[in-house]
Formats: structure tokens, C-alpha cells, sequence
């Protein structure tokens, strides 16, 4: 992990999206997301308006990528673009603080995959681009 | 308010058809249409096109080849579940008034290969590979697994069930009987999900005729059915896909005046075999969490109590999206007027109900009478 961070200030790496995930002074990595200044509904990814209470006033926070698998499966025939690149894991983890992600599960045999396992975030390489790794939040059993 | 009727209904086959542009298929099934009412063309007030991915005025286009000139013609894109929203919004435009007779045609020519670009490009969901309708399909089948020991096995049989229906639809894309085993070993897609538990992309066109029951008189008012209601939805915030299927439902079973304990015949969305089991529940034809055992007992089989996709369904007559909720009526129809051939249902149903489902959150059911 502390290879792809490296990569991603050389500039050969290069974030899936802006502001998706920051990597916080100990080297971990948080999750983009934003919390509604009303209500303090929160999300992943960002977004511009509260879904839950309509209002307009929203800001970033960054989340904790540790939750539990809420579901699963692994993509055998995906996007175009992602021909070379199958199979590949997805879960929807639900968060601690509640918010429901979906990513990439990286480092588990899809045997060992559960409904129900902890997990935490990390950074991986998900392709590559123009010359570039392209890099974004992961999960990987905690 | 006006009574509607859906006195004609019309289909183009399903496949692949390169030497076709969807106007051609469309306006085979409109003609079919038009004349199983066996009304005039100038009797028409108003046309509604469904389909997705076919350009700007795609339905104006159609409406000019059909000679359909100086009517309003209303394109209608709401995913998976255009056809059924098309019809809907039809037969609002009769029970206000406006006109006495309505044409819904829904048609689409597909690209092959599993529907993916959905959302905005460019976004978290598109450049991380997220936005790909099967894997969204395997998230629900794995946790209805987990949750309720649902089996691939019983996923396996919606194909096999399905696809044993479409043998008998001349209008289905692949009239082929597939095994449970065979189901199994196909190509893994998005885990449970094998190739024959997604539906194919197709070419296809269907049409459907609508009249105010009280202002047009028909030459054979015996083969006219009721459009006993209908709804459409859009998930809530926090829910699911389950949830907006449920509500949207019991809001045309409502409008209908029946509950699921009536209905006799569903045309729904399995578009994957994990939803025709999700489906049973949220239509109410089986307590939640027992969708895999009610195909398992039979209940939903041509034969069955609840006959689920006679035409063959999604899995088998095949998925042009802006067709398949057209289609679906299309179906109820000819198996509530006893001319389904050698589908037809043991009873001729007196109560049938269509649902389709798409992304983005949106479902839609129509209820039909006799
Ligand atoms: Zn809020």
C-alpha cells in the first residue's frame, strides 16, 4: 500500500476519481464522503443536496472504511473496459456508521467470501490508464 | 372517470433482425394491433412510444411510417419498465378524456452484450466498474440466499420453467428447453449467475391498443379485456429495489379493487431468475423469504395455481427493453381470451398482472380483468 501511495505523489498512479479517498497522516486510507449539516445523513460517494431531508447545506467528512459484507458477487463478464480485467470481487459493505459502499474485495479466496465478515479499506491498482496505474478505495478482509 | 379497455394487441417476433431498423418491427406490431381491434386508423388520438436507446423522436419516426399524421405522439424512456409506464400513462390520457383511443407501441434493437454505461460516465460507480445490471442482480441473489436458504437450484428452475413456456411462443427468441443442470453450468456472469439466468439483449416490438369502453364501440367487444389499473414507482429513500416493487403493486392492485389473493396469471420481470423469485413475494404471491420454494412446489409452472411467464418471459421471449412491458400485456391477453394456442393456461385467467422493473429504482404493474 505505501508503494501505491508513493506512485500516486510521483504521479504514476493516478486517483479512479477526484476526492473518492484521502490518505490521513498514519497512512490509512478514508473514504470521500459527505454529511448533510441539517440532519447529518451521511454518504459515499459525495453529493450536492441531503437525500433524506432535501436540504442544500452538505459537506465532506471523511469515513472510516470498516464495516461488515452486506452482500457480494464476483463480475465474470463486466463493463467493455473491464474485459481484461475479470473476474473480479464486489461487496456492499455496510459501514460502522452506517453508510452502504460498494467496491472492490481484494485478498479473499471467493470461497472465503461471507455475508456478514469484517472488512476494511485499503488502496489497489484497479487498471491501467494512458501509461498510469489507476488506484481506488478497495476492501480487504479486516 | 372512463373505463379502459385494451381491445387489440399486436407483436413482432423477438431475435436478432440486422436487416431491420426498429421502425420496421415497430410497425409490424402496430398494424397487428390496430387490426386484432378491428378499428380504423383515423379512430386513433394519440400514439405513446416506448423504447430507450433509439434517438430523439423515434416514435414520431414510427408514427410516420404507420401514416399516423397530426396526432400527438408522446416517447416514453423509463428503463426496463418503458412499455409498462407507456401504458399506463395511455389510459391516464382516456380516463381524463382526452382521447377515445390510444396506441402504445414499444420496440428496441439492442447491442449485444451485458448492459453496462448505465449511470454517468465518468462517475465513482462507472470508472469502478459498478454499474453493470448483472452484478446488481447477484448482490440480491446472494443475500436472498443467506438470508432465506434460497438454492441456485431454485433460481435454476425460473430458466428452466421459463425457457420451457418460450418453446411455445412463436414469438420468442430462444425456443429452446434448457435443464436445470444445464442452467448451472453455463458461463458464470455475476456469481450465483450463470448465462441462461440473465436475460439476452434482443430486437423486438410489441403494441397494444387502448379505447375509452363507453365512447367506442368495438366489432368483437367479447375479446376486449379490462386495464383494471396500474402504478408506477420509484424507491424510496433508504430502500430497495424489493421495496418500490411492493409499493408500486399494491398501489395498482388498489387502483384495481383486487388483492394478490385474485391474481391468476403474472407476466413479471426476470430479467435474472433471482428476481422472478423476488417478484412472487413483492406481488404478493407468497410470504416473504419463500419465492424459491413456490417455483420449487410448482405453484408458478403453465400447469401451477399462479402461472408466472407463460410467454416465456424475459429469459426466453426475450428483453428489448422498450418492448417488454407492451409484450407483457400482449400475453395477458391472449391468455385471457383463451387464444394463447399451446401455452394457453388451463383456466383462461380472469385477473392477470404485469410488472417490470429497471434501473435506477423503477417498477411498474398493470392489472388486467375479464
Ligand atoms: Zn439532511
Amino acid at each position: 500500500m505505501s508503494e501505491i501511495v508513493q506512485d500516486l505523489r510521483d504521479g504514476r498512479a493516478i486517483p479512479v476519481v477526484p476526492n473518492a479517498f484521502e490518505i490521513v497522516a498514519d497512512g490509512s486510507v478514508r473514504l470521500g464522503g459527505s454529511e448533510c449539516q441539517k440532519c447529518q445523513w451521511r454518504t459515499f460517494p459525495r453529493v450536492k443536496r441531503c437525500l433524506r431531508c432535501h436540504s442544500g447545506d452538505v459537506g465532506d467528512v471523511l469515513l472510516i472504511p470498516q464495516g461488515i459484507v452486506d452482500s457480494f458477487t464476483v463480475v465474470h463478464q463486466g463493463p467493455a473496459e473491464w474485459t481484461g480485467v475479470v473476474p473480479y470481487v464486489l461487496v456492499r459493505v455496510l459501514l460502522d456508521d452506517g453508510v452502504l459502499v460498494v467496491s472492490h474485495l481484494r485478498e479473499c479466496l471467493v470461497s472465503d467470501i461471507r455475508i456478514g465478515m469484517g472488512v476494511r479499506g485499503a488502496l489497489a491498482v484497479l487498471f491501467e490508464e494512458g501509461g498510469r496505474s489507476v488506484v481506488g478505495p478497495v476492501f480487504v478482509p479486516a | 372517470m372512463a373505463n379502459v379497455l385494451v381491445a387489440g394487441v399486436g407483436m413482432h417476433p423477438t431475435g436478432r433482425f440486422p436487416d431491420k431498423s426498429y421502425r420496421d418491427i415497430a410497425a409490424v406490431a402496430a398494424v397487428a394491433a390496430v387490426e386484432d381491434a378491428g378499428l380504423s386508423w383515423e379512430q386513433i388520438g394519440v400514439m405513446f412510444a416506448s423504447h430507450t436507446r433509439q434517438g430523439i423522436s423515434a416514435g414520431q419516426q414510427v408514427a410516420h411510417d404507420l401514416g399516423l399524421a397530426g396526432i400527438p405522439v408522446v416517447n416514453v424512456e423509463n428503463a426496463c419498465a418503458s412499455g409498462t409506464t407507456a401504458i399506463h400513462e395511455a389510459a391516464t390520457w382516456i380516463e381524463a378524456g382526452r382521447v377515445d383511443v390510444a396506441l402504445v407501441v414499444g420496440f428496441e434493437k439492442m447491442p449485444k452484450g451485458v448492459i453496462s454505461g448505465l449511470g454517468e460516465a465518468g462517475s465513482y460507480e462507472d470508472r469502478m466498474g459498478l454499474n453493470v445490471m448483472p452484478s446488481l442482480y447477484g448482490f440480491m441473489a446472494q443475500k436472498h440466499m443467506h438470508r432465506y436458504g434460497t438454492t441456485a437450484r431454485q433460481m435454476a428452475l425460473v430458466s428452466v420453467k421459463n425457457h420451457q413456456n418460450g418453446v411455445l411462443n412463436p414469438y420468442a427468441q430462444y425456443r429452446k428447453v434448457v435443464t436445470v443442470e444445464e442452467v448451472l453450468h453455463s458461463r458464470m456472469v455475476a456469481d450465483p449467475l450463470t448465462l441462461l439466468q440473465c436475460c439476452p439483449t434482443s430486437d423486438g416490438a410489441a403494441a397494444v391498443l387502448l379505447i375509452n369502453e363507453s365512447t367506442v364501440s368495438l366489432p368483437n367487444p367479447r375479446r376486449a379485456v379490462w386495464w383494471a389499473g396500474s402504478a408506477v414507482g420509484t424507491m424510496c429513500f433508504d430502500s430497495d429495489e424489493s421495496e418500490v416493487s411492493r409499493r408500486t403493486a399494491y398501489a395498482a392492485y388498489e387502483a384495481a379493487a383486487i388483492g394478490p389473493e385474485d391474481i391468476e396469471l403474472v407476466e413479471c420481470h426476470d430479467a435474472f431468475t433471482i428476481g422472478e423469485i423476488l417478484h412472487y413475494e413483492e406481488l404478493g404471491l407468497c410470504p416473504e423469504g419463500e419465492g424459491g420454494r413456490f417455483i420449487e412446489e410448482g405453484h408458478t409452472w403453465l400447469n401451477g395455481k399462479v402461472p408466472v411467464n407463460p410467454s416465456g418471459g424475459l429469459q426466453s421471449r426475450g428483453h428489448p427493453l422498450g418492448m417488454t412491458g407492451v409484450a407483457q400485456v400482449y400475453e395477458a391477453v391472449v391468455q385471457m381470451r383463451g387464444e394463447a394456442g399451446d401455452r394457453q393456461v388451463p383456466h383462461w385467467p380472469k385477473t392477470a398482472v404485469t410488472h417490470t422493473q429497471g434501473y435506477a429504482g423503477v417498477s411498474a404493474v398493470g392489472v388486467l380483468h375479464r
